[in-house]
């Protein structure tokens, strides 16, 4: 995943996986349907964020292609598959490392490319802290359903 | 990680586009043009005779008095809807281009960015032209200055930057009122045919913007009509100096003809050796080698072996990583050159490189490639050590992925290096000493100077520097304000009034 086409285009994929989970999430546990539908919408919104940031920046002279150096795909792939029977303290932990994986992603990401394109790493840094925002809200949900 | 879909699925005969209709060229001379990483046919370009490019100035002389009363806040319109439309075809532009082309996707998103980043900056020319006056330069006298269009002028475009390298003329060409004639490189007509589809779209009236596809007759037609005002030309400086320039100045033309470059990458011992290295590979082996702007002698400054030795280990382990194959691919991080014929040129210069004396770092004749492709214009990335300024691998322009390893002593030998060469178009030095930089921005003789940067491109609303064998003409291309500097100047006239009224 040296390129920026790959690293973007990853990361594009991750948001779209972690939106749908979210949706899955909506119907599956109703009491928190609007949380979770705003939370798919914050992951739609962080991908169209980094791609307009790649779209506007990305120019020739830019380092684009060896921008995202060494970084490695499986590192960072989620698993969004809900089991039918998941209880809701097992749906939080994975939806935790959804948002830890992408967390790390856009951090790693935004270290490696720093210095070669700019408003790429700057847009993944706002979505990473937003993730960690939201990894916070995941725990907080967990914590009012064990009360 | 995918290939991104091709945006070409059918085989066509491309057309002049002339006075806002598509027509046939006059002509039964056809050439293929091939992908150069699948090496499968891509589009049929006409040859067009002088016939054609006749209509077409003739279109453009007869659209210009009409346009060129049209408000300047009329004209940016247009150019405001240019930009939309770019916009949403920014993604099919950027595959169209790598597929014409060769480059990677990421440097054709890059080259379609820079395309419209032109367009953005001609929507100021109502500000732009403005000019300027003076009241009572004597009691009860006024002086100003006007910036008027000139008429129709003519670019003839290279093959290395097929969508963006029009752009740095045209936008500004028919902003400040000019009509305008393009002849595209016929390697790579498909994104300047499309640009002209998305033009024909925006309602330009006709005769404003023509294209004619073509080689030397085209070429040889517009630089000596005489209703052709001025000519913008990007290519090679043996065209450029001895054929565009010479012939278009004796028939009273104006003329910038951006041309051949041979850049010079200092290295100072004092820098960031990983990110330098990094903007290294981007710098030669970018675009494959193929622009004006790319490195292509590193010069390494100083006796500090421990130094050479840690830079070269992280340059020499960059380049064997990379990823050669087809540029819609999203692995891929260097494309094909364009054509066989440029991959024999540039093995021949290794070859002779070797020869001289020079020996192989990394040797990239035998290309790796991803994918099931043909390697009938790939390489790999060369890198040669030994090198010394004399020779010819290091004197002439490659245009193609080749690192030439010089060593000097301090940074004063390293400027008369790069001022032993015949070239001047950009030159930059990787350092974290400012007292260092600010020597060599001061005393390097190049146009375009990078420091801690690799491409050193200037952005749209800057002109497009050069010296030397680089750039023949008094006026650069691209760029906007300051004492017109750039296009505006290039395409008008300076008209001065001096007003008494009784």
């Amino acid at each position: 995943m040296d390129t920026a086409t790959a690293a973007l285009s990853f990361h594009s994929q991750l948001q779209e996986q972690a939106a749908k989970f979210y949706e899955k999430l909506a119907h599956r546990f109703v009491d928190n349907k609007e949380k979770f539908l705003s939370f798919a919408k914050e992951h739609r919104k962080h991908q169209k964020d980094v791609q307009r940031a790649y779209n506007y920046i990305i120019t020739d002279a830019m380092e684009a292609c060896f921008a995202f150096e060494g970084m490695n795909e499986d590192d960072y792939k989620i698993f969004t598959e809900l089991k039918e029977n998941i209880t809701f303290t097992d749906a939080m932990k994975l939806a935790t490392t959804i948002e830890d994986k992408t967390y790390n992603f856009c951090v790693d990401g935004a270290e490696r490319s720093k210095g070669m394109l700019h408003d790429v790493p700057e847009a993944l840094e706002i979505v990473a802290k937003r993730t960690l925002r939201r990894k916070q809200a995941l725990q907080s949900l967990l914590r009012k359903k064990k009360l | 990680m995918t290939v991104l879909e091709e945006p070409i699925k059918e085989v066509l005969t491309l057309k002049n586009y002339i006075n806002g209709e598509w027509v046939e060229a006059k002509t039964d001379e056809i050439r293929d043009v091939v992908n150069p990483a699948t090496m499968k046919i891509i589009a049929r370009v006409p040859r067009s005779g002088a016939e054609d490019v006749d209509d077409a100035i003739q279109a453009a002389h007869e659209a210009f008095p009409k346009w060129r009363r049209t408000p300047p806040v009329t004209r940016a319109r247009y150019l405001f809807r240019l930009k939309t439309a770019l916009e949403e075809c920014f993604e099919e532009l950027s595959r169209i281009q790598t597929m014409e082309h060769g480059k990677t996707i990421d440097e054709s998103r890059g080259e379609t960015r820079r395309g419209i980043e032109m367009v953005e900056v001609a929507c100021g020319i109502p500000s732009l032209m403005m000019g300027y006056n003076l009241e009572d330069i004597a009691r009860g006298i006024d002086e100003y200055v006007l910036r008027q269009p000139l008429g129709v002028f003519g670019c003839i475009a290279p093959f290395n930057f097929p969508f963006m390298v029009p752009l740095w003329f045209l936008p500004f060409a028919i902003a400040t009122g000019n009509t305008f004639v393009l002849k595209p490189s016929s390697e790579v007509p498909n994104s300047q045919t499309k640009l002209h589809e998305i033009l024909d779209e925006i309602g330009l009236p006709p005769g404003v913007v023509n294209m004619v596809h073509g080689g030397r007759e085209v070429v040889s037609t517009l630089i000596s009509h005489p209703d052709i005002r001025g000519i913008s030309f990007v290519g090679s400086t043996h065209i450029g100096k001895n054929i565009v320039y010479k012939t278009a100045s004796a028939h009273g033309k104006r003329v910038q003809a951006q041309t051949g470059a041979k850049n010079y990458m200092i290295i100072m011992p004092d820098c960031d050796i990983d990110r330098t290295a990094r903007a290294m590979m981007t710098s030669f082996f970018g675009n494959t080698g193929q622009r004006c702007l790319s490195g292509a002698n590193l010069v390494i400054v100083g006796e500090d072996a421990v130094f050479y030795n840690r830079f070269m280990k992280s340059i020499v382990s960059y380049t064997k990583r990379i990823n050669v194959g087809y540029g819609l691919d999203e692995r891929v991080q260097m494309g094909p050159v364009r054509s066989p014929d440029k991959k024999q040129r540039i093995i021949e210069y290794i070859e002779g490189a070797i020869d001289d004396g020079c020996k192989f770092m990394i040797d990239g004749r035998k290309p790796k490639i991803l994918g099931p492709y043909p390697d009938t214009c790939f390489l790999n990335p060369t890198i040669l050590k030994d090198v010394t300024n004399d020779m010819k691998v290091a004197q002439e322009e490659i245009f193609g992925p080749v690192m030439n390893v010089i060593r000097t002593k301090n940074l004063d030998d390293a400027i008369a290096l790069v001022h032993e060469n015949p070239y001047g178009n950009a030159s930059s030095i990787f350092t974290s000493n400012g007292a260092a930089a600010r020597k060599f921005q001061y005393e390097v003789e190049v146009g375009n100077v990078g420091i801690n940067i690799g491409i050193a491109a200037p952005m749209a609303f800057f002109p497009f520097s050069g010296m030397k064998d680089s750039f023949f003409g008094d006026r650069h291309g691209q760029g906007g304000g300051h004492g017109f500097e750039g296009a505006i100047g290039f395409y008008t006239e300076s008209k001065v009034v001096i007003s008494r009224w009784w």
